[in-house]
């Protein structure tokens, strides 16, 4: 069973070119949801080992759609990570993470590299419990 | 015949003898003779009749006898008779001999007669008889003799007397004067003129006593009369005497001598005035007391016009000591009196003016002494002006030389003739006052100086005021130069503020498409096949290309995210080491020969260590690009105490730095290229840089100065005289306390 992630970001290119990527180099099983209101929606529905999402939306933000997956039972163990224009490559950390309000925050011009770097750390902190999928 | 006829027939001789006497102009012995003569003769006759009758009459014995008896009678009445006239030609001989008057008879042709002694003396002659036959005009001028002759015509044709005529004479000794004549007619016995008679006195000595008496007495007259001043003379009955024309004018009579024998209360209708005029008036009298200048006002009896008077009214005694009246005037003074008031109020007004005027006024005379003061002068050296005037400085004022000095500016006054303004100063209750003082010279009318005038304002409240209205006033000037600082600075901030936040919206807008482009890269270099050398290079440079817009971005996000500092105590030179470390390759690489010039020791400085060193790498990078071909880099620490910060020397010195602060100082010299004047301003502007593109963000600069400025430093750039650029970084000394407290900027603190 393919590991599967879920990238919550509105862009759609980017987010498209990022799971092309994944599932070509990690072998992921990679869904993309370019709509905040949808993001809760399509995590109960793929039951994703881990989220990546965005932080600036139109409607919801990032933070907002965090908030929810953890007042969601269900949800409230899926790993996330922020991947966002926001923050810089943090030079303190091997993988330029910055852990922020105990979320872990990560540059979106990251390599792809440090990127897989980060996600498979957090699949390994978590044990990956993915949720039921149907 | 009988004795009377005898007796007629004598006396009719006698008197024609008496008559011949009189008016026969022939010596007097001659006329005696005659008289005896013709007297012998008619007594002969006489006898001759008798013998002729007795002769004729013989038988008339006892007539005879009688006869002879009467005829002794008649001889003795005859020799009386005789007597008698020798008797009567005595006296009349020694009255026209002695007697002082002229007398003269004239016959009906005013030729002379008889004069007596003095009548020819009179005339410059010796005798009497050198006039006779003579008239006036043989002796007089034609004025006077032909007066003379009229007179006469007049008298002998009227028959009347001039008597009391009193002439004006040309006497022949050619004095002239006065006489009393009278010219009556002269008669026969049967009363017929025969000519004329007179007598004339010289009274040229009485008239001219009389006329100067006149004269006299016109003079006074004139004189009390041409006398503003009101003059009486009252008796003892106190009726008016004598009294002036002013004084008549007064109480509206006609003349001065309409009020004789009245009394004053016919005139004066105030019923008041005329009781104190009898009050005084007998008060005078009964005691002989001078009544002196009583004053009074009365109303004009005749204009009803309120005049004042001084009146004096002093008592007359005659020789014996007896007052019979008095003599007064009425001095009238309202003219004077109005002058006075007037005067006295305007001193009064004068004096309300300067006891009104804050200012200590005064009028010294030329010894110094005061001869006024004010109220302001009173209040300030507590004391009357009855107890100053009189008095002079030095008697007074407790500080002698404030005395003196005073004493010497009242003396310049006098000496120059013209007013003198100086600062005075005084101690009053302890404290030194200053006044400014205005001296000047009082001149009488003639313009000589008789007196100094002072007027003095106390100017030491205002000198205060306008003191610290200075020291306001250069503490607005500060304040407002460190407004406009903070204005500039604040205007700067916001302009980074603004440029931080375009940055950071910039950013995050780029970077995702960026990262986009970044994702589509990594998806694409997996495609090209690995013998496709030109697809590979061009993907690396792509990704160089995306590496270059990181830097950018994260040089931009670093200015805008630049805003809180972790502040701790630090050393300086370790933080310089540290950065030094981090460039070393690259400085040896870019042939940079780095000098060391630190500090022994320094004083501990609260920083950011990190955003220092980030700062310091920055500037040392800049440096080196500066030396393209390589040359000396020297880095170099210092403390100090800041002097002498001049105000304008720089907004951020003025801002960050004050005299007397300690600081630490980083030095980080090049010897590079320098930096051009106008490129100077721009320095610190973001975006701004002189180097290749692709070299530098243009955000250096910018980022540091704004941590520095974090850091409450000062980050200046200047170009040495040798060539090359010092940067400069200042920094605060840490005080004892240390706080790890973040700092926000705010503003100049």
């Amino acid at each position: 069973m393919k590991t599967r992630i879920l990238i919550i970001d509105d862009e759609k290119d980017f987010s498209a070119l990022l799971k092309e990527n994944l599932e070509e180099i990690a072998n992921y099983s990679v869904r993309q949801c370019n709509s905040s209101e949808l993001a809760l929606t399509y995590a109960r529905e793929f039951r994703p080992h881990l989220c990546i999402i965005d932080v600036v939306m139109p409607g919801m933000d990032g933070g907002d759609i965090v908030a929810q997956l953890r007042s969601d039972p269900d949800l409230k163990e899926i790993p996330v990570m922020m991947l966002t224009a926001l923050v810089e490559e943090n030079p303190d950390t091997p993988d330029g993470e910055t852990q922020t309000g105990g979320l872990p925050f990560l540059s979106k011009t990251s390599s792809l590299e440090r990127l897989l770097t980060c996600i498979e750390k957090h699949l390994a902190e978590k044990g990956s419990k993915p949720g039921p999928a149907y | 015949m009988n004795s009377r006829f005898y007796r007629v027939l004598i006396a009719v001789i006698g008197l024609l003898v008496l008559y011949w006497l009189a008016t026969a102009e022939a010596p007097r012995s001659q006329k005696l003779m005659a008289a005896s003569v013709l007297l012998l003769a008619g007594l002969g006759l006489a006898r001759v009749g008798h013998r002729l009758v007795e002769g004729a009459n013989e038988s008339a014995d006892l007539l005879a006898e009688h006869l002879i008896d009467r005829n002794k009678v008649l001889e003795a009445q005859l020799k009386e008779m005789e007597h008698h006239h020798l008797t009567l030609e005595h006296y009349f001989d020694t009255l026209m001999a002695h007697v002082p008057a002229k007398i003269y008879f004239k016959d009906t042709e005013s030729r002379f007669i008889q004069v007596n002694q003095s009548m020819a003396e009179g005339m410059r002659r010796s005798h009497p008889r050198d006039l006779y036959g003579k008239t006036d005009h043989d002796f007089f001028g034609p004025e006077h003799a032909d007066q003379a002759k009229a007179d006469e015509l007049m008298i002998l044709r009227t028959g009347e007397a001039i008597t009391g005529l009193v002439e004006r004479e040309n006497f022949p000794d050619g004095k002239i004067g006065w006489v009393l004549t009278t010219k009556m007619p002269f008669r026969d016995k049967t009363g017929k003129i025969i000519g004329t008679f007179g007598m004339s006195s010289d009274i040229s000595e009485l008239v001219e006593t009389q006329r100067s008496l006149e004269r006299e007495r016109n003079m006074l007259r004139s004189l009390i009369d041409s006398f503003p001043d009101k003059i009486f003379l009252r008796d003892s009955d106190r009726r008016y005497m004598v009294a002036n024309k002013a004084m008549a004018e007064w109480v509206g009579a006609e003349s001065p001598e309409v009020m004789l024998g009245r009394r004053p209360e016919e005139f004066f209708p105030d019923e008041l005035v005329a009781k104190r005029s009898v009050e005084e008036d007998l008060h005078v009298l009964e005691t002989g007391e001078p009544l002196m200048n009583r004053e009074s006002r009365q109303v004009s009896p005749t204009t009803g016009e309120v005049r004042d008077f001084i009146t004096t009214k002093v008592p007359l005694k005659d020789a014996d000591g007896n007052r019979w009246g008095m003599v007064g005037m009425m001095r009238d003074v309202t003219e004077q009196r109005r002058a006075r008031e007037k005067l006295l109020q305007s001193e009064r007004r004068m004096q309300d003016v300067i006891d009104n005027s804050p200012a200590v006024i005064y009028l010294k005379d030329l010894d110094g002494k005061y001869l006024m003061v004010n109220l302001g002068f009173e209040t300030l050296f507590g004391m009357d002006r009855a107890s100053v005037l009189g008095q002079t400085d030095h008697d007074f004022i407790a500080d002698k030389n404030a005395a003196e000095r005073f004493h010497q500016h009242d003396l310049m006054v006098i000496e120059r003739d013209e007013a003198l303004q100086v600062d005075e100063e005084l101690i009053v209750d302890g404290a030194l006052r200053t006044y400014v003082a205005v001296r000047f010279p009082i001149r009488d009318l003639q313009g000589k100086v008789i007196a100094v005038g002072g007027i003095s304002t106390d100017i030491t409240d205002r000198r205060e005021a306008e003191e610290s209205m200075r020291l306001l006033n250069d503490e607005l000037y500060q304040a407002n130069n460190n407004l406009k600082a903070t204005q500039e600075q604040l205007i700067h901030a916001e302009k980074m503020e603004s440029v931080g936040r375009l940055a950071a919206g910039v950013a995050h807008e780029v970077k995702n498409p960026l990262a986009m482009i970044g994702m589509g890269l990594e998806l694409l270099a997996r495609r090209i096949p690995e013998e496709d050398e030109k697809g590979k290079e061009t993907i690396d440079r792509m990704k160089r290309g995306i590496d270059r817009a990181k830097k950018i971005i994260k040089g931009l996000v670093d200015f805008s995210s630049a805003r809180q500092l972790l502040l701790e105590a630090g050393d300086v030179n370790e933080v310089v080491k540290d950065a030094l470390a981090l460039t070393d390759y690259q400085l040896r690489k870019g042939r940079v020969h780095v000098v060391l010039e630190l500090a022994e020791i320094l004083p501990p400085v609260q920083l950011d260590a990190t955003k220092m060193e980030q700062v310091l790498v920055n500037l040392m990078i800049n440096a080196m690009h500066a030396m393209p071909e390589g040359g000396n880099l020297v880095i170099r620490t210092s403390d100090e105490v800041i002097s002498g910060v001049k105000r304008d020397e720089g907004v951020r010195t003025a801002a960050h730095l004050r005299e007397g602060d300690h600081v630490v100082r980083i030095e980080i010299e090049d010897n590079g290229t320098g930096i051009s004047e106008e490129n100077m301003k721009k320095l610190f502007d973001p975006f701004f840089t002189t180097k290749a593109s692709g070299t530098g963000t243009g955000l250096g600069l910018a980022v540091s100065r704004k941590i520095v400025d974090l850091h409450h430093g000062v980050l200046a750039l200047e170009n040495r005289e040798s060539g090359g650029i010092t940067a400069s970084i200042t920094l605060k000394a840490s005080p004892d306390s240390i706080s790890n407290s973040p700092v926000l900027p705010e503003g100049e603190g």
